[in-house]
């Protein structure tokens, strides 16, 4: 080993003498490095709020990603309301189907069921008859007996139906059997000049017998013709001409008062339910469709699509030829 | 205080507390949030140690980074949410937006008609009371304005029928449906009483005033009692006030027939009988349609031919 002084740097170099050594190279493949670029952080958005917070990664969230979470989380809250506020409006969603609706069948229905609940459904008009017609699984289905009994609801026309009759209800109509028949079945007949009078007139009534003879209204009285009182619809149709001649002018009902849709089930007709009248009609329908509608033949089936593919097949091998 | 007000529950009665729920809510979340606000202004400010998400959030695009993006995203996201719930459910449903006001207020609805069967949904102060709701709704004025301000945001309840439900008493209106979760009563009004503006009301309002007046202890304020008083002679009927209107027998004998004919759905039944023969019909695979999409693929896979021979074509030099 010997020891210079360096004439410039006073460092002393110290030349060790070294025992030569085998040193083995392996090739090492050096890949050409992949440039990256550091994300830029923006000085405002890229703050991290809980940046003293060591809890899970708090520490890491910038504010954009806090203030997207917070603008995220409110529009489902926005949506949520919206959903709430909207669905207090769900029984009556058939009012819009309305609204949207186009064609002379489309009817606005106001249904009250027999769980005494209140909805509307977009059904379908046609001759006398409401139903869904799209839908022939639900054989529901209304006489619709006159235009009275159709009025109005937020500017479309809107009838009424029961699940306990097969008739569209008149509210009006209902109250007016109710008071009468109570009226009937506790001798509110109205003062005496009018009771004398509507005696009177009742007695001038004939009455027709099962066997088809007629007879006055006290035969028919003695004869157990007419009920003594209303116990049903039968009863109100027997009954019916008395009752007119004891209120002429037709039925007298308060201007002011509150409607139960079931206070008139008794005296409604029985076994006339509108699941019943659209099973018997579907049946009717069915036989009506089996004897005088005639099945389509084969051509009648079949004829246009087979026009249609031979067309096709003609246009698919000249155009073939024209660009061989 | 009489008996008959001392039997009401304590739940009916009409009382304006100054803490409720909503109340102590708001005071609860702006305290909150103003604790929060104060915690992080209170922090050192400071970058995130490493790019949120690996930094893909952060990767420029345009010069922009691409968080930004989202902005117009939400944008989009809110405009979409409010034109599908305000436009296509809510606006088209407004002469029913009453059943929402009657859920959150716990209020059951009326379902009012008159004799043309106009129908209008409307609330039970609207169809029920005398007198205007305002003279009821006077009574829960806080002393100080801006609380009643508050207190009416906060809590937008109508609390007139409380009110004259705990004057009268008692009430009559039952609720015999149930509009989805609202409670509601059908309500024949033939005479308009309950209109906005109604002579009759005004005047019947008169008799029920000097009736209160003399009867403190048996108060009228619903039009119901009103009508009962009224037909049972306990307060003049005033002139221009009728209390009964007619039902012609042909519009029951319309309604209820006696006995129905068959023929008279006959073109119903056979517009059933057609709809039913075209359904089972065209049941299974329709053969027109299949043909057409035959053509069409035909049509299609020609118009391929030429363009490919167009593609393909090399011009002769």
């Amino acid at each position: 080993m010997s020891v210079a002084t360096g004439p410039l740097t006073n460092i002393i170099v110290t030349n060790i003498t070294q025992a030569p050594q085998v040193v083995v190279v392996t090739p090492v493949a050096t890949a050409t490095p992949i440039p990256t670029v550091a994300p830029v952080l923006n000085p405002v958005l890229d703050i991290a709020p809980f940046h003293s917070i060591q809890l899970f990664w708090l520490n890491t969230i910038p504010l954009w990603a806090i203030l997207a979470f917070i603008i995220g989380a409110y529009w489902v809250w926005y949506n949520l309301g919206w959903w709430r506020k909207c669905g207090a409006l769900a029984p009556c969603y058939g009012y819009k189907d309305a609204l949207m609706a186009s064609g002379s069948n489309v009817q606005q229905t106001i249904v009250f069921t027999k769980s005494r609940k209140w909805f509307i459904r977009l059904l379908t008009y046609h001759s006398e008859g409401i139903l869904y017609f799209n839908d022939l699984l639900r054989t529901d289905m209304w006489h619709m007996g006159s235009s009275s009994a159709v009025g109005k609801l937020g500017g479309l026309p809107a009838a009424i139906t029961k699940d306990s009759i097969d008739e569209v209800v008149d509210p009006v109509s209902d109250i007016a059997l109710c008071k009468v028949c109570d009226d009937f079945i506790h001798g509110r007949f109205g003062d005496q000049q009018n009771m004398k009078r509507a005696s009177q007139e009742t007695k001038l009534l004939t009455f027709n017998r099962p066997d088809g003879s007629e007879c006055d209204f006290i035969t028919a009285a003695r004869e157990g013709l007419i009920p003594d009182t209303i116990r049903d619809f039968d009863d109100y149709v027997k009954l019916r001409p008395i009752l007119e001649r004891i209120w002429p002018d037709g039925i007298k009902i308060p201007c002011y008062c509150f409607y139960d849709p079931y206070d008139s089930d008794k005296f409604m007709p029985k076994n006339r339910s509108p699941s019943l009248f659209g099973g018997l009609l579907l049946k009717k329908a069915r036989d009506l469709a089996a004897d005088n509608i005639p099945d389509l033949s084969f051509w009648d089936r079949n004829g246009v699509a087979m026009i249609l593919v031979l067309g096709g097949l003609i246009i698919l091998g000249a155009s073939y030829l024209a660009s061989r | 205080m009489t008996e008959d007000t001392d039997q009401i529950s304590e739940k009916e009665k009409p009382v304006e507390k100054f803490l409720t729920p909503e109340k102590i809510i708001l005071i609860v979340g702006v305290i909150g949030i103003l604790v929060i606000f104060g915690i992080i202004s209170l922090m050192k400010w400071s970058l995130v140690d490493q790019p949120f998400f690996g930094g893909i959030f952060n990767t420029a695009f345009w010069g922009t980074p691409l968080y930004v993006f989202f902005i117009p995203v939400a944008l989009l996201m809110y405009f979409v949410a409010w034109a599908y719930w305000a436009h296509l459910r809510w606006d088209m449903m407004a002469p029913f937006h009453g059943l929402y006001v009657a859920m959150t207020s716990h209020s059951d609805v009326i379902f009012k008609t008159d004799l043309n069967l106009n129908f209008i949904l409307k609330s039970e102060a609207g169809a029920c009371l005398v007198f205007e709701k305002d003279r009821y709704n006077a009574l829960v004025e806080h002393k100080y304005k801006f609380l009643t301000g508050i207190s009416k945001k906060l809590k937008p309840v109508d609390q007139s029928t409380d009110f004259a439900k705990f004057l009268q008493g008692s009430w009559e209106t039952k609720p015999v449906v149930n509009i989805g979760s609202v409670p509601s009563s059908i309500l024949l009004d033939a005479n308009g009483w309950t209109k906005d503006v109604s002579p009759e009301r005004a005047a019947i309002a008169k008799e029920c005033d000097i009736h209160n007046d003399l009867s403190p202890d048996d108060q009228i304020h619903s039009l119901a009692k009103a009508w009962k008083y009224m037909d049972e002679g306990k307060i003049p009927t005033p002139v221009n006030v009728k209390l009964y209107v007619d039902v012609p027998w042909v519009r029951i004998d319309n309604s209820y027939s006696s006995s129905r004919n068959p023929a008279a759905w006959g073109g119903f039944l056979r517009q059933l009988a057609e709809t039913l023969a075209a359904r089972a019909a065209s049941g299974g695979l329709n053969m027109t349609w299949a043909g057409i999409i035959v053509f069409v693929a035909c049509i299609g896979i020609s118009a391929l031919m030429f363009v490919m021979k167009i593609l393909a074509h090399t011009p002769v030099k």
